[in-house]
């Protein structure tokens, strides 16, 4: 992964010509986020004598398409203002016979938006019936015939920088083609040939679902700085969290100090690792700095809204709501808000309403999912989440929203797969595998559900450098433990369960008493209550009559379970009054 | 922006929250509760409306809490500065169904202690308001409850002082604890608080203008009268917040503009008005807005296009089912017919005739609508009158109304009642009691009335005064009339009518000749007069034709009132005035023959309807003609045995020519004796002739005057009394000079 720190003139030209590039081609996404990076640059001092050439019009490398570009400036100046003016099929009817590669992309492009305009209009209502897969956007086979004959005739050998933008939109069509492979080699080859384009490297992205998949293509990826931003991306949306990539953040930020973006990666990071304290304040500072953010501030509603923290919620949402109401980021920071505050209902409106501004918005699909849970509209929560894994592989609590909701309808074995494809991608969450323990307790497969459930309770306290695979399960949680370490008891007393269910009574008693000894750290539960009670009733049967007696009595005080300890105790007193009589 | 939530609503309902949790003691409970109160239920007076913090800090800082040295004002302050985030407001609001009993749960409300809360039942005005702002609040959106949080910490921001001196921590940004460490001038701060435009959103509600023009409504429609200045002023500030306008705001400004006399301004307001409402609450509109049409048609003159509207009014409603206001059509109606028999289709007056009025009178009944019914009897009763027929009926149709009236508490139709009553006793000629009726109203009904009966009662009051010959003290007594009143068009008209007729009235007396024409020509140019006022002036026109000399002219147009009376089968009472006086007129211009069938006539017919001045001057007018014809025992006898009846009427005018006349026949009876009884009879005279003088002197009917003092010094002269006569020859001159000091 280690590229050369490039010049920082270079650098700054290279951020520059790609910021204007790229807004040529109206990929304002691209084009902001290069300028942000670009300004998040330390300031350079500029040579005196000479103009910069990105700030004269960056024309193309190659002599012929400059001239190309030259001759037909006015055609496109006018198909660029339509363009801007929402008017695509107008943008591209202008461009029909320009034949510059600026031109070219800029007619398939506006004719894949107006295809996704008119897909957006045709869906009608989030969730109705013409909302998903049925409504397409019919001019993708449109363009991916024309750009299959453009790249069929040329051969994708001797492509110059100029073709990168065309290939950048065939990969996108492929991908969104659901053809994922081929797609992904497009992108590598267009990334190859001009690294500065930014929404490239994210379809990139988007095509990865796992871990191995990106290690299988980083050889292929160009030696530039945009590979290492591209590859902390990925590597966050992937979950992983491991010091490395932390390293890799901090010297990132030492080339781009000023740089929002990294710092959201950051506090996106922390927050996936839970700490949740710190990414809180990053978010705080990079409020501060700039109030009218909105990016990212969805993920900063999610990380108070685990922290329980309304006002300061409410707060952020006042803020993003002053700047514009319309954005669905804002619709997201509200509807946690609503959610937070048990008004499920406006919640919902609220997501809803996200959706419809961006129907790819994947928090606001996850969000809704969650919300229609806890109205208990579960078939609703499952086509919620079902819509937000299509949008995007990677998102576990998506994974694992479906697996809840399944599980509620009494469907384990369904449930089952959902939680698996989400441990896969957050294998040190101990609820993934509790779930997952639980699905197979249901399902009567006790043997599954005691290793799931010791996953859990090792992935408590993940190794951080260590990666380790799913199927390894420690050995020092072959047996019970036999000292207090801080384990989740609910998950022992589970295990526990498990081992009676399996006959083996000896190893349930065992992983009882384990589960009595994290009373050191967490205090008596109702949980430890329940192990307690059943470690009662063991001895109770085992003729062990002065250990039962002494548990039931504990329980008698804890005031756990007292009934029936109380009888347990009666029945005690007259066995053990008998055996004297 | 906002439908119902303000700043000062949650000050309410924060007071409310106080009041629940028994804060207040038993003493303050019922004017800090109260003071709520006002301002949830429907306004009394003006001073209801937008609640500023003063206002709040008047009612509340001088109240005792429960909490030892602590004002109830303290302790909303404390409650009020709780609310320390937009969270907390939410927090607020969703705590407040605490507050609300639920009768679901009333089994479990074992855990909720009792001493600490005091909890409001769900259908009390407190519980309602409660309920209603709870559900207010959940409506809002995102936005909008920022928006109404915002206004809220700037409502209370002036508060900040006051909250200091309990807490000396608080500082300028602790309206808010997030912002806790930023100064004012953070660009977060700034975004958040400072970036509206518009700090005056949320200060007012809809459902507060709303209720400001409800109120102008009733007071408008009540009374009659124009929008004051005053709250013309507070709702244009109110409207300036860029709250959604209610579409009550074209009424008010349509019922202004009618009153103002603005035709196309009201035309054009009505319209826009029921353009908003037409489809409102599942519930049409349109027979209402045709009925507004009708009404609004009639009162600017255009009677046939009225007379369509209101039909189609009748047939909507009664396609509609809606009685009250199938009821209230048919009732105007009849009244259309009554005041304007002339524009009123041959169809419809066909079927206006007594049963008509039977036909609501049972209506009204049937569906309780008391006022019309109050409404209905009275209009019986004026039909009665008019006709000329039992007066005990009259009476009677008088008092069911009065009774109603009474029992039922409507207080706005008092005024048309007790009118009627006072002229009916001026009719029978009791005006001491006419006179004692409008005064009863006017210091007793006149804070409920309408403006207009308020008005007339007025008018009426000042003629009866004028007819005793008071006119200068009448008209000051009009002149002192409430201004505001007389904004009105309609009511200035009428004002403007008695005014006139009072001045035109004395000026023709005074002989001024010029000045009662200029009078006359502007008084026929009034557009809308009352019927009783256009007979007055009609007469006074007649009267001066007389002085003048015009004979011819006065038969003439005698004639033709008379035709047009008996054409629109007008007021019996109208007609014989008019038979009297063209009696009079021939008595006057030599035909006393054909002027005596003509007073017979009239005499007979006011005395079937008991109108009692009416036949008594018809029996001047026959007396006269007698005296003409050398009847005078006849005539003596006649008149002396009205006389004390005459005197009784207060009627100066009657009273001064009958003297005169009774001088007359003293004069007359003189020629036919001898001796001491001729001398007596012209001592007779002259006793009647000063009796007479006095009466004219009172009125200052300069002409009269005159000839009153040259019979006497002619009858003077007879007796040979030479210095009395020149007395009152030099009296004579001093009368011509005006300069006559009596």
């Amino acid at each position: 992964m280690a590229t050369e720190i490039p010049d920082p003139h270079e650098l700054h030209t290279a951020l520059q010509t790609a910021a204007l590039r790229c807004s040529e081609r109206c990929l304002y996404h691209s084009a902001k986020w290069a300028a942000e990076m670009l300004n998040s640059l330390p300031p350079l001092t500029l040579p005196k004598e000479q103009l910069l050439q990105a700030y004269l019009h960056p024309a193309s490398s190659s002599a012929s398409e400059a001239q190309l570009e030259l001759q037909e400036l006015s055609t496109f100046l006018l198909a660029r203002s339509y363009f801007d003016l929402h008017e695509y099929d107008r943008c591209s009817f202008v461009l029909e016979r320009c034949r510059s590669a600026k031109a070219h992309f800029l007619r398939l492009y506006s004719r894949y938006i107006a295809g996704e305009k008119r897909k957006d209009e045709d869906s009608e209502m989030v969730l109705g019936p013409l909302d998903g897969a049925v409504t397409g956007n019919r001019e993708l086979q449109g363009i991916l015939v024309e750009l299959e004959g453009i790249f069929h005739d040329r051969g994708l050998a001797d492509l110059t920088e100029d073709d990168s933008w065309l290939l950048f939109l065939y990969g996108v069509v492929l991908a969104k083609q659901k053809n994922e492979a081929q797609a992904r080699e497009i992108l590598i080859k267009s990334v190859g040939l001009y690294p500065y384009n930014w929404a490239a490297w994210q379809e990139l992205g988007a095509t990865l679902s796992t871990l191995a998949d990106l290690n299988l293509i980083l050889h292929k990826l160009p030696n530039n700085i945009m590979t290492n931003l591209f590859v902390l991306s990925t590597n966050q949306e992937l979950y992983q969290t491991t010091d490395p990539i932390h390293q890799q953040l901090t010297d990132l930020l030492h080339l781009f100090p000023r740089s929002s973006w990294l710092q959201t990666q950051r506090a996106l990071l922390h927050y996936h690792a839970r700490d949740f304290e710190e990414a809180e304040t990053i978010f705080d500072a990079l409020t501060k700095s700039d109030p009218h953010r909105l990016d990212a501030l969805d993920h900063y509603s999610n990380i108070l809204y685990v922290m329980e923290r309304r006002p300061k919620l409410a707060y952020i949402a006042q803020l993003a709501s002053s700047t514009d109401k319309f954005r669905p980021e804002t619709c997201c920071v509200i509807g946690n808000y609503y959610s937070l505050a048990s008004e499920h209902e406006k919640a919902v409106m609220y997501f809803r309403r996200a959706l419809t501004l961006d129907r790819s918005f994947l928090s606001a699909w996850t969000l809704m999912g969650h919300e229609y849970v806890e109205m208990k509209n579960t078939h609703a929560a499952i086509e919620a989440y079902r819509r937000a894994v299509d949008v995007n592989r990677k998102d576990y609590r998506a994974w694992y929203g479906l697996g809840l909701s399944y599980e509620v309808l009494e469907m384990h074995y369904y449930a089952l797969f959902y939680f698996q494809r989400a441990a896969a991608l957050r294998p040190y969450d101990p609820s993934m595998w509790q779930a997952m323990g639980n699905c197979y307790d249901r399902m009567d497969r006790p043997s599954d559900a005691i290793k799931a459930y010791k996953r859990a309770l090792i992935s408590v306290s993940p190794p951080r450098s260590t990666p380790i695979s799913q199927s390894n399960i420690p050995t020092s949680l072959t047996t019970a433990p036999t000292a207090a370490r801080g384990f989740d008891p609910a998950i022992m007393v589970a295990i526990g369960q498990m081992y009676e269910k399996m006959r083996q009574p000896k190893e349930a008693a065992k992983w009882m008493e384990a589960c009595l000894l994290e009373e050191e750290t967490n205090g008596v539960t109702p949980v430890s209550g329940r192990a307690r009670m059943w470690l009662a009733r063991w001895e109770f049967v085992n003729e062990n009559w002065k250990r039962a007696a002494e548990l039931a009595n504990e329980l008698c005080q804890d005031g756990m379970e007292v009934e029936e300890a109380k009888a347990l105790v009666r029945d005690l007193r007259a066995r053990l009054e008998g055996e004297r009589g | 922006m906002s439908r119902y939530l303000t700043p000062s609503r949650i000050v309410l309902l924060a007071l409310v929250e106080l009041y629940a949790e028994s804060r207040f003691p038993n003493a303050s409970v019922l004017p800090v509760v109260s003071f709520v109160i006002k301002h949830l239920v429907h306004p009394k007076d003006s001073s209801s409306f937008v609640l500023s913090l003063e206002e709040i800090q008047a009612a509340t800082s001088n109240q005792p809490s429960a909490v030892v040295g602590r004002t109830i004002y303290d302790l909303l302050l404390k409650r009020l500065w709780d609310i320390n985030s937009f969270d907390a407001l939410h927090t607020f609001f969703t705590n407040l169904q605490n507050y609300v009993a639920d009768p679901e749960e009333r089994g479990k409300t074992r855990d909720r202690k009792p001493e600490d809360s005091a909890v409001l039942h769900r259908t009390s005005i407190l519980g309602c308001f409660i309920r209603r702002a709870s559900l207010e609040f959940t409506r809002l959106l995102f936005h909008d409850a920022m928006a109404l949080w915002n206004s809220f910490a700037r409502f209370r921001e002036p508060t900040l002082n006051k909250y200091r001196q309990r807490n000396i921590g608080a500082g300028s940004t602790s309206f808010d604890i997030n912002l806790k460490g930023l100064s004012l001038n953070d660009p977060r701060v700034q975004k958040i608080y400072f970036n509206t435009q518009d700090s005056t959103a949320y200060m007012v509600s809809t459902n507060d203008v709303e209720r400001l023009l409800e109120f102008q409504v009733d007071i408008m429609q009540r009374m009659g009268t124009r929008v004051p200045d005053e709250v013309q002023d507070r709702l244009r500030k109110m409207m300036d917040t860029k709250v959604p306008i209610p579409s009550l705001f074209h009424y008010v400004e349509f019922l202004n503009a009618w009153r103002a006399g603005d035709y196309p301004g009201s035309f054009d307001n009505l319209h826009r008005y029921f353009d908003y409402t037409m489809q409102n609450r599942d519930r049409t509109f349109y027979q209402y807005a045709l009925l507004n049409l009708s009404i609004l048609q009639a009162d600017f003159g255009c009677y046939p296009e009225s007379v369509l509207a209101m039909r189609e009014t009748i047939k909507v409603a009664r396609d509609h089912k809606d009685m009250a206001c199938l009821n209230f059509a048919l009732s105007w109606l009849y009244h259309f017919h009554k005041a304007h028999p002339r524009e009123c289709p041959e169809v419809i007056s066909s079927r206006m005739e007594w049963d008509s009025l039977q036909f609501l009178k049972a209506k009204a009944k049937e569906g309780g609508m008391h006022h019309l019914q109050s409404m209905a009897h009275l209009s019986e009763a004026k039909q009665i009158l008019l006709s000329g027929e039992s007066i005990p009926a009259a009476f009677e149709c008088l008092l069911r109304s009065s009774h109603l009236n009474v029992s039922k508490y409507i207080r706005n139709a008092m005024g048309s009642q007790i009118l009627l009553q006072c002229s009916l006793w001026s009719r029978l000629g009791i005006s001491y009691l006419a006179r004692l009726n409008c005064q009863v109203f006017l210091t007793k009904y006149r804070a409920d009335s309408p403006m207009e009966d308020v008005v007339k009662a007025m008018c009426r009051d000042a003629y009866i005064m004028s007819m005793r010959g008071r006119a200068h003290q009448a008209l000051d007594y009009l002149d002192n009339l409430d201004q505001d009143a007389l904004r009105s068009l309609k009511i200035h008209q009428y004002w403007a009518a008695y005014v006139g007729l009072i001045k035109l009235r004395r000026a023709v007396l005074m002989d001024e000749f010029s000045a009662a024409e200029l009078l006359l020509q502007q008084l026929s140019s009034l557009p809308h007069i009352e019927p009783d006022c256009h007979l007055e002036l009609s007469l006074t026109r007649l009267d001066l034709l007389v002085r003048t000399g015009n004979f011819p002219q006065a038969l003439a147009l005698s004639a033709q009132i008379h035709d047009d009376l008996v054409r629109d089968n007008a007021d019996v009472y109208h007609r014989v005035r008019v038979m009297v006086l063209r009696a009079q007129i021939f008595g006057a211009c030599g035909r006393p023959l054909k002027g005596l069938s003509i007073s017979i006539n009239a005499a007979s017919i006011a005395w079937k309807a008991r109108l009692m001045p009416a036949v008594f001057s018809a029996f001047h007018a026959v007396a006269g003609i007698l005296v003409t014809l050398e009847e005078y025992q006849a005539a003596y006898r006649m008149l002396d045995c009205i006389m004390p009846q005459v005197l009784e009427c207060e009627d100066v005018y009657l009273a001064a020519q009958c003297f005169a006349v009774l001088a007359d026949i003293e004069v007359g009876l003189a020629g036919k004796r001898m001796g001491v009884s001729r001398d007596k009879c012209l001592h007779n005279a002259l006793d009647f002739l000063d009796r007479a003088f006095s009466h004219f002197a009172r009125i200052q009917d300069l002409q009269s005057q005159k000839q009153m003092i040259s019979r006497k010094t002619r009858i003077q002269d007879y007796l040979g009394d030479k210095s009395v006569r020149d007395d009152t020859v030099k009296m004579y001159r001093q009368l011509q000079r005006g300069v006559l000091q009596l």
